[in-house]
């Protein structure tokens, strides 16, 4: 392997010999030139990741790898949230008992929660009409208008005409009280002087029919 | 070793610009493969791809001009080839068939004429190991005995120490080897 060498290198392997004393040993001189020739092959061609490195434009993989990960990260976790969702309105549109018991558990989750406060909320409004009902109990007008009530019953439609007074005597008081499971026919027993609260969650369905007593009451005074 | 790295190169290197990257390579990287084949390594060019992917985007934070530059590079190369010995000596070896080692090998004219040439790295395999790293720093990396000593985590005293013995025990070797065949 014969070298070349420039002046410097030359000059670089005069002063190893140099220091070590051997600057007249020519056999070692000739030893350190083949070795210096291990250097002189060219640089070896540059594979994908290096010349992107050597290549203008790109200044790291890593910060654009970095980015992609994160990108397929959240694309991953919609994908698994969207399946989920997925595989369970299939389960439920399949199964009945599937959907008996989820809203069996609703309800038993949400029964403690609307029954802590004064659970005015559990029964839905019969009619737009008792919306616009004032507290206003009158025992008198219990009695006749729950004997009027059962007359009425296959006439609901009446209920929307119903005068003002008479929607006043029933009273949205009894729509604020708390549910007592008590059947309507019992509403006509009950003695007069009842708390007028006491059974305004089961009548909910009842009072469209109730508005239908204006007849006997204004004529009552 | 024969092209060296101009300043405008060197500082667009140190900028992070990737032309100063590819001087940077297209300059060094025929040492560190040198140093690489020297030290016996099996895939030297893979190893010196190796040491520049992970060099070169560090190079902004390199101080000292060219030598400490080179300095850097080498001290990554040194890592890496500690590492490979390493793993080398972990794995089992696989071992091929080699018709030198078989006793029905005659010597080969062309490997008699031309032995002399090829005969630097069995030369070298027969040195101590530190003698031989601090030959190679020295001559194939084109390192001073400063940075050498640095690479090495010793004192120069310690590096001047074992080039002298190592240029010492060279000698001895080259001695017997032109004796041997004569």
């Amino acid at each position: 392997m014969s070298v070349s060498p420039t002046g410097r290198e030359e000059g670089d392997i005069q002063a190893i010999l140099q220091d070590s004393g051997f600057e007249e040993d020519a056999d070692l001189r000739r030893s350190l030139e083949d070795l210096r020739a291990f250097a002189l092959d060219g640089p070896p061609e540059p594979r994908a990741d290096l010349q992107a490195l050597l290549a203008p434009g790109i200044a790291s993989l890593d910060l654009r790898r970095r980015n992609r990960q994160r990108r397929m990260g959240i694309v991953v976790g919609a994908a698994v949230i969207g399946a989920m969702g997925l595989g369970a309105g299939a389960v439920a549109a399949s199964g009945e008992d599937f959907r008996r018991s989820v809203s069996h558990a609703v309800v038993k989750i949400l029964e403690p929660i609307s029954q802590t406060p004064a659970s005015n909320t559990d029964a839905p409004p019969p009619s737009p009409s008792d919306v616009a009902v004032p507290p206003a109990p009158s025992p008198a007008a219990v009695t006749p208008s729950a004997s009027a009530s059962k007359s009425a019953r296959p006439a609901p439609a009446s209920a929307t005409p119903a005068p003002g007074n008479a929607a006043a005597d029933h009273g949205g008081s009894q729509a604020k009280t708390p549910a007592v499971p008590l059947r309507p026919t019992t509403v006509p027993a009950t003695p007069v002087p009842a708390p007028p609260g006491a059974s305004s969650r089961p009548f909910a369905g009842l009072l469209p029919l109730l508005h239908t007593v204006p007849g006997p009451v204004p004529g009552k005074p | 070793m024969a092209v060296q790295l101009t300043d405008d190169e060197l500082s667009a290197a140190l900028a992070g610009d990737p032309s100063g990257f590819s001087a940077v390579y297209s300059t060094i990287s025929p040492a560190v493969l040198g140093y690489f084949r020297a030290r016996g390594v099996d895939d030297a060019e893979a190893l010196t791809q190796d040491v520049f992917v992970d060099v070169l985007p560090k190079l902004v934070g390199v101080k000292g001009g060219h030598s400490g530059l080179r300095t850097f590079i080498f001290s990554v190369a040194h890592a890496r080839l500690v590492d490979y010995r390493r793993r080398y000596a972990r794995t089992p070896q696989l071992t091929e068939y080699d018709p030198l080692a078989d006793e029905r090998y005659s010597n080969s004219a062309e490997d008699e004429v031309l032995g002399s040439l090829g005969g630097m790295s069995s030369t070298l395999a027969m040195l101590n190991d530190e003698q031989r790293e601090v030959l190679i720093l020295r001559i194939v990396a084109d390192l001073s005995v400063e940075q050498v000593a640095g690479i090495m985590n010793k004192t120069p005293g310690a590096i001047k120490q074992l080039q002298r013995r190592g240029l010492i025990a060279l000698r001895e070797l080259v001695k017997e080897k032109d004796h041997t065949p004569s």
